[in-house]
C-alpha cells in the first residue's frame, strides 16, 4: 500500500469521527464550559462552609492559615448565566517571595493555603500563567473561563481571560496585563476598578508568547532542535538529546545561557520574571501529571537558587518585584 | 489543493462556527488523539473567536486564525490532556466522548503522526486533513515554505518507514 492511500483512509475515518461532534449553540457551549469549570469551585465553597461551621463556638476545627469568611460576590458574567460563587479571602504574609497554585488551591512559599479556589487546568488557558499579586493586597487569579480580582476577597469579573502577565498599581489604581492565547499576541491592560482597557504602565512587565520582559531584560526558554531524535511509543524523546536552555538577554546581547532539566525532565518553561528573579521548571514527558522540578533564581546571587519539588502541573508566580542592585551572575542550580 | 478562505458573503459568527467546528475538532483530534479533549479545545478556540469576533471577523483569514488558536491550545495541552482529564474526572464524575473510535488500522496512522516532532505532525495534519498546499501551511504556521517542504518530506519518510508502506 502507498502512504497517500493509507493517509486518505485514515483522514476519511478521522473526519467521519469528527462529524459526530455536536455543534451546540455557542451560548450553550459557554455555559457548559463554565459549569464544567465551576464544579470544583462549588466543592471549594462547600469546604469553606464546612470550615466556617467548624469554627463556630463548640466547633473543633484545627488552626487554619486562611481566612474563612465567605463574602458576598458580585457576578458579572458576559452571558445570561447567573452564578454565585465565593472564593474566600486570600491573605499573604509580609515577606512572601512566591506563590504556587494547582488543582487544590493557591499556596504561599511556606506551604500555607491562601485560597482554595480550584483550577481544573483544562480550559481556555491551557497552561498559561494564572495569577499575579501586586505585592500589596491586589490579587488576580484566572480559573479557565473567569478572571477573579480581589483586595482581600475575590470577586468574579467579566474581563477577558488569558495568561496573566502582571498586576500593577498606577497612581494607586490596580491594572492587569492579560496576554494572548496566540503565541505572538500582544498584552492588553485593563483597569481593574472599571474594567476599561487602559494603556500599559511604563514599568510594566510583558509576556510575548514565551518571552518575559522586565527591568530592561528579557528571558525565555530556547528549545533544542530535536529533529532526528528517536521517539518512544508515547512520543517521548529517547536520549541522547540536547536540553532546553534558559536565556537572559539585555540590550540585544545574550547575558546568561543555562541548560535546564535532565533526560528524565526534558521540557522547560519560565513561569515568572521580575527583572531579577526567574521561576523556571523542568518537566517530564510522561507521566503528564508527574513530578517536576522548579527553581526560583536570583540573577544577582548564584548560590541563592531555591529548588522546589512539585507533585504536578502547578503554576508559580513571584510576589512583588525585587529591584536590581548589582551585576548579574550565572545561577547555580541545586 | 484548496486553500481555506473566508466566505465574503456569509460571514456571521454562526455560519463561521457551523462551517468550521467539525473540521477543527478533526484537526485537534488528529493532533491530540483525545476524543473528549479535542472537543474541549475546539470549543475553547471558538469561544475565544466569539468573544473577540469583531476583531477576528476583520482578520484576513479567520478560518486560519481559529485553527492556529486550536493548534496552540492542543500543543500546550497535548502532553497533559489525558492525565488532567482523569484528574478532573475525579472531581466531578465522568464524561463520555461523543466522537466514535476510529478503526485500529486508521488510529495507528494518526498515532504514528503524533509521535512525530511537533512541527512535522502539525504540517502533516494540515496537509492531509485540511488538504492545504505547502504555501498555505507555511502561511498559517508563520514559517518558510522550505521549512514546510522539509518537514513534510521528513514526516512522510518516517511515516512510510514506520507504517511499512511505500511513498
Amino acid at each position: 500500500m502507498k502512504l497517500d492511500d493509507l493517509a486518505r483512509q485514515a483522514t476519511s475515518d478521522l473526519l467521519q469521527a469528527a462529524h459526530a461532534a455536536e455543534i451546540a449553540p455557542i451560548d450553550t457551549v459557554r455555559r457548559h464550559r463554565q459549569m464544567w469549570i465551576a464544579a470544583p469551585a462549588v466543592a471549594a465553597l462547600v469546604a469553606l462552609v464546612a470550615v466556617s461551621v467548624m469554627l463556630l463556638p463548640g466547633g473543633s476545627a484545627p488552626p487554619v492559615a486562611t481566612a474563612s469568611t465567605i463574602g458576598a460576590t458580585t457576578t458579572t458574567l458576559p452571558s445570561s448565566t447567573t452564578t454565585t460563587a465565593a472564593a474566600g479571602d486570600p491573605w499573604l504574609e509580609p515577606g512572601t517571595s512566591w506563590i504556587r497554585g494547582g488543582l487544590n488551591g493557591v499556596y504561599d512559599d511556606s506551604g500555607e493555603l491562601i485560597t482554595d479556589l480550584e483550577f481544573s487546568g483544562i480550559g481556555i488557558l491551557g497552561g498559561g500563567r494564572a495569577s499575579a499579586w501586586d505585592g500589596d493586597q491586589g490579587f488576580v487569579v484566572v480559573t479557565d473561563q473567569v478572571l477573579w480580582f480581589g483586595e482581600g476577597g475575590l470577586v468574579e469579573t467579566d474581563l477577558p481571560v488569558g495568561p496573566i502577565v502582571e498586576v500593577e498599581r498606577v497612581a494607586g489604581v490596580p491594572v492587569v496585563g492579560i496576554g494572548s492565547l496566540v503565541a505572538t499576541g500582544p498584552t492588553t491592560w485593563f483597569d481593574l476598578t472599571t474594567g476599561a482597557e487602559t494603556t500599559a504602565p511604563e514599568s510594566s512587565r510583558t509576556l510575548d508568547g514565551v518571552t518575559y520582559q522586565a527591568g530592561g531584560l528579557a528571558t525565555f526558554i530556547e528549545l533544542p532542535d530535536w529533529t532526528g531524535v528517536t521517539r518512544g511509543e508515547a512520543g517521548e524523546p529517547i536520549p541522547p538529546f540536547d536540553l532546553p536552555e534558559l536565556v537572559v538577554m539585555g540590550e540585544g546581547e545574550e547575558l546568561i545561557r543555562l541548560a535546564i532539566g535532565s533526560e528524565q525532565r526534558p521540557y522547560a518553561q519560565v513561569h515568572d520574571f521580575d527583572g531579577r528573579r526567574i521561576i523556571v521548571s523542568a518537566e517530564p514527558h510522561e507521566p503528564a501529571l508527574g513530578p517536576r522540578t522548579v527553581w526560583v533564581i536570583d540573577l544577582e546571587c548564584a548560590e541563592c537558587t531555591v529548588r522546589i519539588e512539585s507533585d504536578g502541573p502547578e503554576w508559580f508566580d513571584l510576589v512583588g518585584t525585587l529591584e536590581r542592585e548589582g551585576e548579574l551572575r550565572l545561577p547555580i542550580l541545586p | 489543493m484548496t486553500e481555506i478562505q473566508p466566505d465574503p458573503f456569509v460571514f456571521d459568527f454562526d455560519g463561521f462556527y457551523q462551517r468550521n467546528y467539525r473540521p477543527v475538532v478533526a484537526l485537534v483530534y488528529g493532533l491530540s488523539g483525545s476524543r473528549m479533549g479535542s472537543e474541549d479545545i475546539a470549543q475553547d478556540a471558538f469561544l475565544k473567536a466569539h468573544r473577540d469576533w469583531n476583531e477576528v471577523a476583520r482578520h484576513p483569514n479567520p478560518e486560519g486564525w481559529v485553527r492556529v488558536v486550536a493548534i496552540n491550545l492542543a500543543r500546550s495541552r497535548m502532553r497533559r490532556l489525558s492525565a488532567e482529564t482523569r484528574a478532573l474526572a475525579r472531581h466531578i464524575g465522568s464524561r463520555t466522548a461523543s466522537l466514535p473510535e476510529m478503526s485500529p488500522h486508521n488510529e495507528r496512522f494518526w498515532a504514528v503522526v503524533r509521535s512525530l516532532p511537533i512541527r512535522q505532525r502539525e504540517v502533516v495534519a494540515l496537509h492531509y486533513l485540511e488538504d492545504m498546499s505547502v504555501a498555505g501551511v507555511a502561511d498559517m504556521l508563520g514559517v518558510a515554505e522550505s521549512t514546510v517542504k522539509n518537514s513534510l518530506a521528513q514526516a512522510r519518510r518516517t511515516l512510510a518507514d514506520t507504517l511499512e508502506v511505500t511513498l
